[in-house]
Parts: structure tokens; C-alpha cells; sequence
């Protein structure tokens, strides 16, 4: 009888917490975050959960716009408009526009550890030269849902071209908190209405700084010993012989006050406009050396802007620590660095000679 | 003699088929011929009884004299009923009564099984004749170590119970437990051997006593060291003790490949599972954890709830009761009918409750494969049990959602592995593990071994 007794109370006290209804959530699949005249302008896109005619899986969304003076008061103000519960848990991308990235980082950080509701599983990308709002509102026949457009544009970017930087918020909050280390965003914007990738941004202590070009993201990414696959191209007499390079491998030492990077890339050549007897090995040789040094280079110029801007987003000081366990701050400000970089052609594409006639 | 005549007809009053025929030897003696004409051949009596008795002048030796295959001698009256219900004849001498078997065919013909269909292997079941039934087991098992123990069972039906067991084979303590548990039952009628069933297991909702009508089945279960008991006008037989992988997987994967075989036990073990707590994923998903599944799946599941009135525990709640009730009546029903009971069913719980905006499509889907899962189960108790637990899954997950389902699997496995049949673990092999019952009934690999569990004697083939 106890038994009963204590199991119809622990029901009684402890059932249908967290109970809801499906219908009564409303799906928040990405949010835009602007600031403008002193005042935070969100923007949701609502997954759309109604039966329109007799198919039933067709996904689209809508947007709602709202805004208030502190971030909380803004999310609160917009789910005054929305007729079900807001549901973040879904959430695929945040849009943060340019100036929030410079100047509100902190907040907007802050009010996401803080709002148990949403989980850090989201895309925070950066929009630059638009409005996140801009970039919330582009949906369009084939991509109806923008928050998949995003992250299926990050993700395939990633995959193919190493220009954006696939890694969830929790990423980039924990290196925000780090400090040893820079994190890094995806950068979008609009390009005659469509969605496109610009690169990289850096940030530093909770600030926007800049933006890298694609090839600088794409280097940043094998620096970060990500999966990277991307293409470099080389001017002989003015004709260009590309190649596509992979499987990156790159080892850091720190010796005698220098940081040498050594880099090992296999590459595979793509165009050959110099029309290059591809047969001889001395030919491969040249290439070889010429895109070592090209790209060792690039690399050399990359790193200076990291050193220019104070913003360590390769991670030297925490690479330091890791081996050593000891801090060594500002480590890039301090150390000179030392780039090899070894290129090895394994494909040789087409080496036969193609006849016009 | 006269007395026990006049006692048998005062006690036999009101039965018309009790025939008591006087006859006269010679001139000093008479003998009375006593049998019961529903439970008697009337042939056998006629060529063994009647036509021997009118050419003995004397009767010296009735034992020897009448050509009765089977012909017991006593004195005491007590014994007369029994026999007179076993379908013996009765012949009452000045000292003895002598009784000869004459029974009378008045069961079916051997048939092939309904409850356990297999592509391969013998058809042929049990009926309802207890010798019959014996031989059939003994057609398989040639050797004298095939005991049986005898037990008569029901203050007014006396039926006849037998204990199979192979001598040599079988641990001594599993027979002697079970022969004590049945012996003390203190019943009117032992219609069926399923009655028994209740005395052999422990409380337990899952079954522990196999019921087969399968005699290749019952022989195969006496080799691996279990024991078979047999019941007189009844149909099936009971195997013990019973495992829970013996539920799971039929006998008749013993027919097949191993190799290919093994797939489909894997598939069993999912759906038993699967059957027990589908609704209350569901509910859980639904009403707690929405985050726990893809986007695009949830704003599926949103779409096809929408504009339904109840929530989803009642709808769930009011598609596994209708499901119930349509099981129910399936079985009830006359074959003849079967058909518009499915029809009536596809319609009541298909197309017709979605387009009324009762239920969601989801839902039909979800009860659906629930029950598809609960029927590649031979066993119907199997069912039941997996029934009672799913209601128990789907109102925690109701109140808890996942953590509600979870805390419920544990209790669901802990009784499990609690539960005993006839003393032994019930999830053995699993707990404890044997490799031998491991290979021979989980996952079927070259087996030549006995389980040490079930006997002392562990060569199978050498």
C-alpha cells in the first residue's frame, strides 16, 4: 500500500515537467543579429509547421523582425509576436552583422551561455557588407529554409574548397575563453542576391578584426590541420599552370626563439597552360620547388598580418603550451618564424599531347 | 459380488450408458459384465469379452482364458470407477473383478500443427489421446531411459498426467521438483494442460513454461536435458524449464541454415524490443525531447499533428486500445468471418480515422509496426506480457518522456533477469552465460555439447 501510495505522490509531484505539445512550439531554424541606432534588431526565421494542400513535406519558413535595447529585451520583444513557443534547439545558423562582431561580441556571447534554451550546435557566421537581417530574408525556390542554405553552403565550402570554417559555436566560445588562441568565423554576403562565402574572419578578445581572402582561408585551415583541399595557381609567362593541393600535413617546433612550420602537401596538377612536358621528371621538379616557394610565401604573408594585427588564429601560444605546459604569451609577437614547405605532385592529370589539327 | 453389483447401480444411478450384463456360466455360476458404452468399443467387447466368455464352461483362470491384451485383477470396489472411466470392461467374479481394456476411439486423427508452422520439418501434432501422444514421442526416442512418471490429477476427472524425462540425461532434482509440485495439486477437473501451468511457474509475466503441440520439439527438449509433461485429452504438452530465448526464437529455425538464420534472430531479438517501447519513443519525442530527432523530422511530425483534438498520449492511448479490441475479436471470430474483421479493421483504424482527424498518419504507422513487431512471436503469452509492459513504457514516458522510458527499461530488464523458470535463471545463456545453449538456440553454430546447466551428461555428438 506504501508502495502505491509513494508512486501516485511521485507522479503527482514530479510528472509533466517539461510537457508540450509539438503544435504549440514554433521551430527557430536562424537568427539575425543587427545593431542599429543604440538598439538590437533580431530576426527569426520560423520553421513553417501547417499542412498546405495534400503534401505534407515540403519545408518552408517565414521571418519575424524585432528589436529592444539589450539583447534580452530584444529576444523578448520578438517572441511577443510569434503565436507559439519559441523552440531553439534546432537552430542551424546565427548571423551576426558586422558591427555586432566589432563591438557587441561580449553581450551576444554572453546571453548564449547564459539562456539554457539554445544549444551551442548552431553556426555563427559573420555578414559583411550586408545586413544579417539581408541575409535571414534570402530564401528562395530551391532553398527554402535559409538556415540549411547556410549550413549546407559552410559544410560543402569546407569540404571542397576550405574556405569556411565548419565548427559549431561551442568552438568558438571555447576559444573565446581560451585567449590563446583567435577564433575564427565564416564570412558571408550577398552577391547579386545570392548567399556567398568571402573567407575568414579573425577575431581578437571578443573583436571583429578583419577578413582573410579565400586562399588565405583556405592556408589558415591547413595550418589548423583541418581537412583541407583548395587550389593554387602560378604564373609562366603569364599562362597559368594550377594545381590542387590535399592531405596537408603540417608539424610545428619551437626551437632556439623560432617557430618553424613545416608543411607537407600532395598536390595534383589541373591546368597546364604552359603546356609542360608532363613525361620528364625535371619538369616536375621545377613545379615542385616553384609552388614550395610560392606557397611558403603566402604562408610568410599570412602570418606577418597575424603578427601586424595581434590576432594568433593558427594558435602558436597554445600549440606551446600543449608541448611544453608552459604559458608563453604573445609567442608570434616574440618568436621569428620559419616556413618549409615540401610539395609532392602524386597525380599527373592528362601527359599526353593533345593534336588540334 | 451381489453387493458390489447393488452398489454399483445405486452409485450409477442417472446413467443410462452404464450396462451391467448378467451372465450364466453354468448353472452355479454367473458373472456380471460392467462397461460404459460412450467410453467402450462395442466391437472389442463383443471379440474379447463376450464371445470367449460363452465358450468357457468353468472359469479357472479368467486372467488367462480371456484374450484381452491388458487384463488387471483386484478386489477392492474403490478401483472400479477409475477403470470404468479408462473405458475397461468389468467382470465381476465371486472373489475378484477382473478388468479388460476395451476403449473406445474418440479422439481425432493425428493432424498437422496449427501454432507452430514451419516450412521444413515434421507436421504431424499432438491430440487428445494420451497414448497416442506417447508413442509419438517415442517414435523418436527409441530407449529405454525415455521415463515416465504417471500422475493422476482431479478429484472428479482422474486425469492422467505423465513426466517424460531421459534418464542419464536429466538432472535428477529438476524431475523430483517437479513431480512434487504437481503431485499436492488438489483440483476438481484438469481440463487441459495449461492448467498446470499456473502450479509449475513462478509470478512472473513473461511465460516459463513452454506449450508445444510439436512431438519432434518435446524430443529435442528431453535430449537437451529438459523435461515433457503430457495430459490426457489435451493437445499440447509442456516443456520445462523454458528460457526466454526459447520464446524468441521458434523451434523451427533448427530446419534452417545457420548462417542465414542468425539475421533473423537478431531482427527477433530488435522487435521484441522495439514492440514493448515504439509508442512511448514516440510520446517521448513528441512531448519532451523534440530535440532528440532531425529538423526536418520534427517539422514532419508537427505537420501531421496538426488539427488532430486529442493529445498524443490519448490518441497512442485509443490506437493501442482499438488495436487490443480488434486482436481480440480476430481470435474469436469464425475463420469464415476473418476477412471483413481485417477489412473492417484497415478501415476503422486506416484511412477513415486519419481523414476524420481522429488520429495522425504517424500514429497508424507507429501502432502498426508496433503490432507487426509483437506478431513474429509464436508464443501468444509472449504477447501479452510485451502488451502489459507497453502500457507501463507509454505512461512513464507520458509523465518523464525519455528519462521516464529509460527508468522503465531498467525495470523491465531487472525483471527479466529475476524472473526463474522452475528454479533456473530465465535469461540464461545469456545470464548466466553458456556458451553450449548459446550456440544451439541464440545463434546457431555447430553445436556438440549439452548445456552443463541442464545436465551432468554433456556429450551430445562426438
Amino acid at each position: 500500500m506504501k508502495k502505491i501510495f509513494l508512486i501516485i505522490l511521485m507522479f503527482l509531484t514530479t510528472g509533466c515537467y517539461d510537457y508540450v505539445e509539438i503544435n504549440d512550439l514554433s521551430f527557430v531554424s536562424a537568427i539575425g543579429i543587427d545593431y542599429e541606432n543604440d538598439t538590437y534588431k533580431l530576426t527569426f526565421e520560423l520553421l513553417n509547421d501547417t499542412k498546405k494542400g495534400e503534401s505534407s513535406s515540403s519545408q518552408e519558413g517565414y521571418t519575424i523582425s524585432g528589436s529592444g535595447p539589450t539583447i534580452s529585451k530584444a529576444f523578448e520583444n520578438i517572441s511577443l509576436k510569434i503565436a507559439k513557443t519559441p523552440y531553439f534547439y534546432h537552430l542551424k545558423a546565427m548571423v551576426i552583422s558586422e558591427d555586432v562582431a566589432k563591438n557587441h561580441m561580449k553581450e551576444i556571447t554572453e546571453y548564449i551561455i547564459r539562456n539554457p534554451k539554445i544549444r551551442n550546435e548552431f553556426y555563427m557566421v559573420l555578414a559583411k557588407d550586408v545586413s544579417a537581417k539581408e541575409i535571414i530574408k534570402n530564401s528562395d525556390k530551391n532553398h527554402p529554409i535559409v538556415g540549411n542554405k547556410i549550413t549546407k553552403l559552410i559544410d560543402s565550402n569546407n569540404d571542397g574548397y576550405s574556405i569556411t570554417f565548419a565548427k559549431p559555436f561551442e568552438d568558438i566560445l571555447e576559444k573565446l575563453t581560451n585567449k590563446k588562441i583567435s577564433p575564427v568565423v565564416s564570412v558571408l554576403t550577398l552577391d547579386n542576391e545570392e548567399i556567398k562565402a568571402l573567407g575568414l574572419g579573425i577575431f581578437e578578445n571578443f573583436n571583429y578584426k578583419y577578413t582573410i581572402t579565400p586562399l588565405q582561408s583556405s592556408y589558415l585551415n591547413m595550418l589548423l590541420n583541418e581537412p583541407s583541399q583548395f587550389l593554387v595557381s602560378h604564373k609562366y609567362d603569364g599562362k597559368i599552370l594550377a594545381i590542387e593541393l590535399s592531405d596537408g600535413n603540417v608539424d610545428y617546433e619551437f626551437k632556439n626563439r623560432k617557430i618553424y612550420i613545416n608543411v607537407t602537401l600532395d598536390a595534383e596538377i589541373v591546368e597546364n597552360m604552359p603546356e609542360f612536358d608532363l613525361r620528364k621528371n625535371e619538369v616536375y621538379k621545377k613545379i615542385e620547388e616553384d609552388f614550395s616557394k610560392r606557397i611558403a610565401s603566402d604562408l610568410e604573408e599570412l602570418i606577418n598580418l597575424f603578427v601586424q594585427n595581434n590576432t594568433d588564429a593558427v594558435g602558436f601560444e597554445n600549440l606551446y603550451y600543449k608541448k611544453y605546459r608552459q604559458q608563453n604569451p604573445n609567442i608570434l609577437q616574440k618568436y621569428d618564424v620559419e616556413i618549409n614547405v615540401k610539395v609532392s605532385i602524386n597525380k599527373k592529370g592528362l601527359i599526353y599531347e593533345v593534336d588540334y589539327e | 459380488m451381489k453387493k458390489d453389483i447393488e452398489r454399483l447401480k445405486k452409485e450409477f444411478a442417472q446413467t443410462p450408458d452404464l450396462i451391467i450384463k448378467e451372465i450364466k456360466i453354468n448353472t452355479l455360476h454367473k458373472i456380471y459384465v460392467v462397461f460404459l458404452e460412450t467410453l467402450c468399443s462395442q466391437d472389442k467387447i463383443n471379440n474379447y469379452i463376450l464371445k470367449s466368455i460363452t465358450n468357457i464352461n468353468s472359469l479357472k483362470d479368467i486372467k488367462k482364458d480371456i484374450p484381452g491384451g491388458n487384463v488387471k485383477v483386484f478386489d477392492n470396489y474403490d478401483q472400479c470407477e477409475n477403470y470404468l472411466y479408462n473405458g475397461f470392461t468389468l467382470i465381476f467374479d465371486k472373489t475378484n473383478i477382473y478388468a479388460i481394456e476395451t476403449k473406445g476411439e474418440l479422439t481425432r486423427s493425428i493432424s498437422t500443427n496449427e501454432t507452430e508452422p514451419a516450412l521444413k520439418g515434421p507436421k504431424n501434432a499432438f491430440v487428445e489421446n494420451y497414448q497416442t501422444n506417447l508413442g509419438m514421442i517415442k517414435r523418436r526416442i527409441r530407449s529405454h531411459n525415455l521415463k515416465t512418471q504417471n500422475l493422476n490429477i482431479g478429484r472428479i476427472s482422474s486425469t492422467q498426467v505423465g513426466i517424460l524425462y531421459l534418464d542419464g540425461i536429466v538432472k535428477n532434482k529438476l524431475v523430483n521438483r517437479v513431480y512434487n509440485s504437481l503431485k499436492d495439486i488438489d483440483i476438481d477437473l484438469l481440463s487441459d494442460v495449461d492448467n498446470l501451468v499456473g502450479y509449475l511457474s513462478d509470478k512472473s509475466h513473461f511465460p516459463t513454461v513452454i506449450t508445444t503441440e510439436r512431438p519432434d520439439r518435446c524430443a529435442e527438449a528431453l535430449c537437451e536435458g529438459k523435461i515433457v509433461i503430457i495430459c490426457d485429452e489435451s493437445p499440447f504438452a509442456l516443456i520445462l524449464p523454458a528460457f526466454f530465448i526459447d520464446f524468441i526464437n521458434p523451434f523451427t529455425d533448427k530446419y534452417s541454415k545457420g548462417l542465414n538464420i542468425n539475421f533473423t534472430k537478431l531482427i527477433r531479438f530488435f522487435c521484441f524490443f522495439l514492440s514493448a517501447t515504439i509508442p512511448a519513443l514516440y510520446i517521448a519525442i513528441i512531448n519532451y525531447n523534440q530535440e532528440a530527432i532531425p529538423t526536418s523530422l520534427v517539422i514532419n511530425f508537427a505537420i501531421q499533428r496538426e488539427g488532430v483534438p486529442f493529445p498524443a498520449v490519448v490518441e497512442c492511448l485509443i490506437m493501442l486500445v482499438i488495436c487490443e479490441i480488434l486482436r481480440e475479436s480476430d481470435l474469436r471470430f469464425p475463420s469464415k468471418y476473418g476477412s471483413a474483421i481485417s477489412i473492417l479493421g484497415a478501415l476503422v483504424l486506416g484511412d477513415a480515422a486519419v481523414s476524420a482527424g481522429l488520429v495522425s498518419p504517424i500514429m497508424i504507422i507507429i501502432t502498426a509496426f508496433t503490432y507487426i513487431s509483437s506478431l513474429i512471436f509464436t508464443e501468444p503469452e509472449i504477447g501479452n506480457a510485451l502488451r502489459n509492459y507497453r502500457f507501463l513504457f507509454l505512461t512513464m514516458s507520458a509523465f518523464m518522456g525519455l528519462y521516464g522510458l529509460f527508468v522503465t527499461l531498467l525495470f523491465f530488464l531487472v525483471n527479466l533477469v529475476n524472473t526463474s523458470s522452475v528454479g533456473y535463471p530465465y535469461m540464461f545463456p545469456a545470464s548466466p552465460y553458456d556458451e553450449s545453449y548459446f550456440k544451439e538456440f541464440l545463434i546457431k553454430k555447430k553445436n556438440k555439447k549439452r548445456s552443463p546447466m541442464l545436465s551432468d551428461n554433456l556429450t551430445k555428438e562426438n
